[in-house]
Order: structure tokens, then sequence, then C-alpha cells
């Protein structure tokens, strides 16, 4: 089963063909919490990864890499997003379906880019950072 | 870091950090705010 409809897919392996890097998705498979009540029947694992392959197979300079209980993640399933492979700190943590693929879609844009597309006060913002920041955003799909 | 945490699939993290509406944000294991704001007064609200 698709993953995107037609005009969807269409548009995402546009963007996809833009990415000025290689971007791997990295999904981390492991113990799951039980979710709550409604949030329906699914293997989350196996969908993340069926997610995550079917994205691969939309741009020739995204990668799908599968693993069990990887170091660096606190719970699973969970994507990583890796600019040339590399670990920086980004991360989907759960399925992200509905529309949350668009958050993962809109990451591995971000992660393909030469240059961030945040402004240059948030740039400089960042730069002068003299500490380790976590950023944790609870959603829901919808 | 940054990620984005699906809140019906890890309950009982989202019921220590009182996640009852989304967007959540939550900084250093500390819940800020609810809902979206513009990229400005996101940074400004992180790195207070």
């Amino acid at each position: 089963m698709p993953i995107l409809g037609t005009e969807e897919e269409t548009k995402v392996r546009e963007w996809f063909g833009e990415l000025a890097r290689p971007v791997e998705l990295f999904v981390a498979l492991g113990p799951e919490e039980t979710p709550r009540p409604g949030s329906g029947d699914l293997d989350f694992g196996a969908e993340m990864v069926r997610l995550c392959e079917g994205l691969a197979e939309l741009g020739d300079d995204l990668t799908c890499r599968v693993e069990e209980k990887p170091e660096g993640f606190p719970r699973f399933p969970g994507v990583s997003i890796r600019p040339d492979g590399r670990e920086v700190g980004v991360r989907y943590d759960g399925l992200p379906w509905g529309y949350e693929l668009g958050s993962l879609v809109g990451g591995i844009v971000e992660a393909g880019r030469e240059q961030p597309s945040l402004s240059a006060d948030s740039l400089a913002a960042l730069e002068g950072l003299d500490r380790d920041v976590t950023v944790d955003v609870f959603v829901t799909p919808t | 870091m940054a990620a984005a945490i699906e809140a019906n699939e890890f309950p009982q993290l989202s019921q220590e950090l009182g996640v009852w509406a989304v967007p959540r944000i939550v900084v250093d294991g500390e819940p800020r705010w609810d809902g979206a704001v513009p990229e400005a007064e996101f940074l400004r609200r992180i790195l207070v």
C-alpha cells in the first residue's frame, strides 16, 4: 500500500529531488510502551519501517537504515534524521502518521539543505549558545 | 537535541509532563508552553 496519494507523492519526489546532500533516516526499533487506548491496534515499529523505507524510495539521496535497540534512543520506535549520515540530534519518537508525516518530510528537506532555512537572527542567537539545549515537542496525529 | 514525540504512543511520559494539549514544548525536561509560535518567539522562549 503506498504511503502517499499520487499528487502528494509527486510533490514529495520533487522536494527530495532537490536535496543538496544525502539524508539518512535511521530507524530505531525496540521495546514499545503500551499506547493510549484508541491509538489503534498497530505494530508501530513495523509501520515506522514501512513509512521510512517508502519515503526513501522517493529520493535518490534519501536512505533508510533500521537497527534494533541502538544507543542514543530513549524510546521506540524512533527515527533520527541524519544529513550526510551524521547524528545531529534531530529525532521523531513514535510513528509520524497523519498530518505528522508532513513534519518528517519537512525535517528531511531541511536536513538536505546546504544552509539552514532559519533567519539570520535565529542563527546568530543559536551560535551564541554556550550550553546544550534539549527541545521536545509533543504532538498527536490528526 | 530536538525531538518530536507522539504523545499517544508514550502516555506515561506524556502524563509525567502534563501533556493535555499539543503541541506542548518541553525544554531541558521542563514544560514551557503549549501551542505554535513564530520562529523568533520560539527561539526567545527556549533560550530564556
